[in-house]
């Protein structure tokens, strides 16, 4: 399987976020143990340390998903369609360096007209699936 | 009394420990502190995102460069390293002409944009010496993005330094301000290059791809300045289709052919469509298409004065089609939607000819935009 370029460096900062949020909720969790032990500066230290700590593991997961959006966004392919005039048969490949659109590219396979390129679109990685 | 009040506002009081009289001292400091050094403390902040920015533009620039130089030399096959040309024809500029005395200004601008892209294909064509014209056009579009993006991380760095320099908060802040959108379009041109150094369409070509469509199978002839016109006969009425040349990265000059066109006729024009992509608002849909009048054309405006001039000289009216596009559309691959679009505008172009001109009349129907990746 194709590796996409800085997707280690996505994964490590989603794990590394996910593993500050899962610190600072066990640090709230603490907290409030120390408050009914009545470790009053204790508790508000916690508080405070797991609130930031919670701020910044969101802010780090929020940038990564803005980031992923982004990259998802950018990673197209580039489809041609072509068609015979004659028969109507219609072809679709991936664009290959040379296609231009009413560019002639041979016979069609199903009879002897002509086929020819009638457009060339991008369309976005998550369309590819469906 | 007070003392529930000084709870409320510092509930850290109340201990009277060591911590709560560091934190709250901690408070009092940030106070004071964010008075005294508050727009300070937000230029460091705006400059260390500005930086930040600078770099991602350097980035963006070098991939642009690199990408120019692979294409050239595996197109053109230069028989010396095209580094120097092309680090010469990354720093081109154009000197617009004085404004003191408008009056013929535009002739002046229009000469001045002839020689430079003569002299920039010329250049081009020395270093990419095997390109045919179409992948020389390509080539000559690719460069011209990687000048592009260059100009923009210069200019971005060039306000960053300055409001580092004078520390300016009033500078930085423009710079700051305007970023988003600087971004946006440094990513479209980046976007771009992909798509001139293999030849696909892009979002801008489906004013070139609505002409193409009308008149696709009828004979077509060259005008000057890269420019192709063919003619077709709708519902009696004789439609005279213009693009610029393709396949290769050209937008021609449809000004100057439509004016020969008109004088080819004595002036018997009945009424010029232009179609052209156009930005789209936040929120509408990349494909739309709307209607309305005026030349429909971007560029520095020579060629839509040239238009407009003929238009009033011959009093023809000329009517607008645009396809809605983000920038991003326009210079990146073209889009399904977009390019489905095309259709539909053959469709509603046919409609206006058939709502706007009798039986035996002329008229033009003008493609607008670069025409990479699209035949006549």
């Amino acid at each position: 399987m194709e590796r996409k370029p800085g997707g280690t460096y996505l994964y490590l900062a989603v794990l590394f976020s996910l593993l500050v949020l899962a610190y600072s909720l066990w640090v709230l969790y603490s907290t409030v143990a120390s408050y009914q032990e009545g470790q009053i500066e204790n508790f508000y230290f916690g508080i405070i340390a797991s609130f930031v700590g919670m701020g910044l593991a969101i802010s780090s997961l929020a940038a990564t998903r803005k980031r992923i959006v982004v990259l998802r966004s950018m990673a197209s392919r580039t489809l041609t369609t072509a068609l015979c005039e004659k028969c109507g048969f219609k072809m679709m490949r991936l664009f290959s360096v040379g296609d231009y659109v009413h560019k002639e590219i041979g016979k069609c396979q199903q009879c002897d007209g002509m086929m020819t390129i009638t457009s060339i679109y991008a369309e976005e990685a998550k369309k590819k699936s469906r | 009394m007070v003392s529930d009040i000084s709870l409320q506002v510092n509930p850290f009081a109340s201990q009277g420990g060591t911590l709560g009289t560091i934190i709250s001292a901690l408070m009092y400091l940030s106070f004071i502190l964010f008075i005294f050094f508050g727009q300070k403390i937000q230029v460091r902040m705006m400059l260390w995102e500005i930086d930040g920015t600078v770099k991602k533009l350097e980035f963006m620039r070098t991939e642009a460069k690199n990408l120019s130089l692979k294409t050239i030399k595996d197109v053109g096959k230069p028989k010396e390293d095209p580094t120097p040309t092309i680090n010469s024809l990354l720093e081109q500029f154009i000197l617009t002409p004085v404004e003191m005395d408008p009056a013929g200004i535009v002739w002046k601008l229009d000469h001045i944009l002839d020689v430079r892209d003569a002299k920039f294909k010329d250049d081009v064509r020395r270093i990419a010496p095997e390109a045919d014209e179409a992948r020389l056009n390509n080539l000559e579009n690719l460069v011209e993005a990687s000048l592009a993006l260059n100009t923009i991380y210069r200019v971005v760095k060039h306000f960053y330094l300055l409001g580092k320099k004078t520390s300016s908060f009033y500078v930085i802040l423009q710079l700051q301000m305007i970023l988003p959108i600087v971004m946006q379009e440094a990513e479209a041109i980046l976007g771009a290059t992909k798509a001139f150094s293999e030849g696909q369409p892009i979002g801008d070509g489906i004013g070139a791809l609505v002409a193409s469509k009308l008149t696709r199978g009828n004979e077509k002839r060259k005008m000057e300045k890269d420019v192709v016109v063919a003619e077709t006969v709708i519902e009696g009425r004789r439609v005279i289709s213009l693009k610029a040349e393709g396949p290769g990265g050209n937008v021609g000059k449809p000004g100057d052919a439509i004016r020969r066109i008109i004088e080819e006729n004595d002036g018997k024009v009945s009424m010029i469509v232009m179609v052209d992509a156009a930005m789209k608002f936040e929120g509408e849909n990349s494909g739309e298409i709307s209607e309305g009048i005026g030349a429909a054309i971007g560029g520095p405006g020579t060629e839509k004065y040239k238009i407009e001039q003929e238009a009033l000289k011959y009093k023809i009216p000329v009517y607008a089609m645009i396809i809605k596009e983000s920038t991003q559309d326009a210079y990146t691959p073209m889009k399904k939607e977009i390019a489905e679009s095309a259709d539909k505008a053959v469709e509603r172009i046919r409609r206006l000819i058939l709502e706007r001109t009798k039986e035996g009349e002329a008229l033009i129907v003008a493609g607008i935009g670069n025409t990479i990746g699209i035949g006549q």
